[in-house]
């Protein structure tokens, strides 16, 4: 794996973000949206203690738009520019190329956390208080490597695609519900429950809430093993996706049509 | 001026109202590719309610109507906020937007083309969101008063349109933060007119934002129609809600004119 070329495309994507429209969309104004909307519809239904619990999940909201809108942006903006052949047709791996650059999107998801908890304290003036500090970081890093890792097979599907808009609207709100991060998925009808553990966000949400309002650990270790799985798991799929279709772009002529 | 050239002018009035406005709407969604199109209009939306009214049933609320009645309407958002401010986007983005505005037609008729197909397009988007309500979470909309229920729906759809011509006015000028202004009037709507929690809720100086909003009152209505009021019980929340929307109709016209001269001062219609 060329560590180079990651490492390359992971600092030009950072810079470039930190001044990209979406970037501000997804990572900073909807987390800000989601915990106000979600404190005040928790205090009318009379729940207690509600605001590291919202706080945490919306900003696990915001990471997954952020993987999802930014990583389609990017595609879209690559084949608007006339770059998107270029960086398939460079002697460097196109998948370390966009692994890089995905991984520098979900890095800054990390600010959506951060963004909600700020914001929980801003609006309601209540303490976050994190139960496992150590923890909570390390769920953190496990989780923005296995979203960045899923945001490669969205990729494939992305860069493929003339619909990548479509595709990006299709996928944030059903992670959003599969993964049961404002509501217990218990809710959910039986037959989908298989879907909403396949996704590793479902689990991260999970280690990420053991993690701040304390419980067993072993139950948050058991947790970041599943996602270690996963993500394993995702990254053979992303591997096989992205031979396939390099293979598929080269033969149709088609990259920059979608 | 003679009657036969009064006509002719009417004619081509309309003619730049009903097409020009057709052609941008078409353009919208890139030439009419129905994928885009179902996602953004139909998917997104439903799993916009289905998500909220999950996570309200979460917190004990008992009556799912309340957030379908509010999602149900605040998607329309999606078409007459978003919609009309990425038409003003999408025609700086493909060049066209300076040939528009060089051209002398009525600035009316094309102010207002660009609005009417969203408003076609929301009110569709609400009448499919009740329809998931009816599906998916049994709130029955039959049952209400029909005229009122499709009165209430026309004068939200038209007054929320205000709004997207008021951002899309603003886009004349300012050209790389339109994505954003655009999702920030989307989240304005969704956090402030009462769409997932009483705008009882709402700290004082909030209330009064929400209450100048379009949508809020026109949500209310739709609920106190599904809780069985007549027409003439939900009337006055209509006619301010309407007030409300000719008011940001507008202003979104005097800011189109407004922007208008300043992009074409400064030279910014062609900023990307």
């Amino acid at each position: 794996m060329g560590f180079r070329a990651i490492y390359s495309s992971f600092r030009q994507q950072l810079l470039q973000e930190l001044t990209s429209t979406y970037y501000l969309i997804f990572g900073l104004l909807e987390p800000i949206v989601f915990t106000f909307v979600f404190s005040l519809m928790f205090q009318w239904g009379g729940a207690e203690n509600y605001i590291p619990y919202i706080a945490v999940a919306s900003g696990i909201m915001g990471m997954w738009s952020v993987t999802v809108f930014v990583s389609g942006g990017n595609i879209e903006w690559e084949r608007f520019l006339g770059t998107l052949e270029l960086l398939m047709a460079t002697p460097t791996s196109f998948i370390e190329i966009m692994f890089g650059k995905i991984l520098a999107n979900s890095a800054l998801t990390i600010e959506s956390i951060g963004v909600s908890l700020l914001s929980a304290y801003f609006f309601f003036q209540k303490q976050i208080n994190v139960a496992y500090p150590m923890l909570f970081i390390i769920v953190i890093l496990a989780s923005v490597v296995s979203l960045s890792i899923l945001g490669l097979v969205l990729v494939s599907a992305f860069t493929v695609s003339r619909s990548t808009w479509a595709l990006a609207n299709m996928l944030e709100y059903p992670v959003w519900i599969l993964t049961g991060v404002m509501f217990p998925i218990s809710q959910l009808p039986s037959w989908i429950l298989p879907f909403s553990y396949i996704l590793s966000p479902t689990w991260c949400a999970e280690a990420l809430k053991m993690s701040v309002f304390g419980g067993d650990v072993s139950n948050v270790l058991f947790d970041l093993l599943i996602v270690g799985i996963l993500t394993f798991f995702y990254y053979l799929l992303a591997k096989i996706l992205f031979i396939l279709i390099e293979h598929y772009v080269k033969k149709t002529g088609a990259l920059q049509l979608g | 001026m003679s009657l036969v050239s009064i006509k002719r002018n009417m004619i081509q009035w309309f003619r730049i109202l009903l097409r020009g406005g057709l052609l941008s709407y078409r353009a919208l969604f890139s030439w009419l590719d129905p994928r885009i199109y179902i996602t953004t209009l139909v998917v997104a939306p439903v799993l916009q309610i289905i998500f909220f009214s999950y996570v309200g049933r979460s917190i004990g609320i008992s009556d799912i109507s309340f957030f379908v009645a509010g999602n149900a309407l605040q998607i329309c958002a999606m078409s007459c906020v978003y919609g009309v401010i990425m038409t003003v986007a999408n025609e700086r983005l493909e060049g066209t937007l300076l040939v528009i505005l060089g051209a002398p037609a009525s600035r009316t008729a094309i102010f207002f083309g660009r609005s009417l197909p969203n408003i076609a397009n929301g009110i569709l988007t609400v009448l499919m969101g009740f329809l998931v309500g009816e599906l998916f979470f049994g709130v029955h909309m039959l049952r209400v008063n029909m005229l009122g229920f499709l009165l209430t729906i026309l004068v939200t759809v038209f007054s929320t349109a205000g709004v997207g011509m008021v951002v899309g006015s603003i886009g004349l000028y300012l050209s790389r933060e339109l994505q954003l202004l655009a999702n920030f009037a989307f989240y304005v709507l969704l956090a402030f007119c009462g769409v997932n929690f009483p705008a009882a809720y709402l700290p004082f100086l909030l209330q009064k934002l929400s209450y100048s909003l379009p949508l809020t009152r026109g949500i209310i209505a739709a609920r106190e129609l599904i809780a069985g009021a007549s027409l003439e019980q939900i009337t006055p929340l209509l006619i301010e809600e309407l007030t409300v929307g000719l008011f940001y109709l507008c202003l979104g016209f005097v800011f189109f004119r407004f922007f208008e001269f300043m992009g074409k001062r400064r030279g910014t219609l062609e900023e990307i």
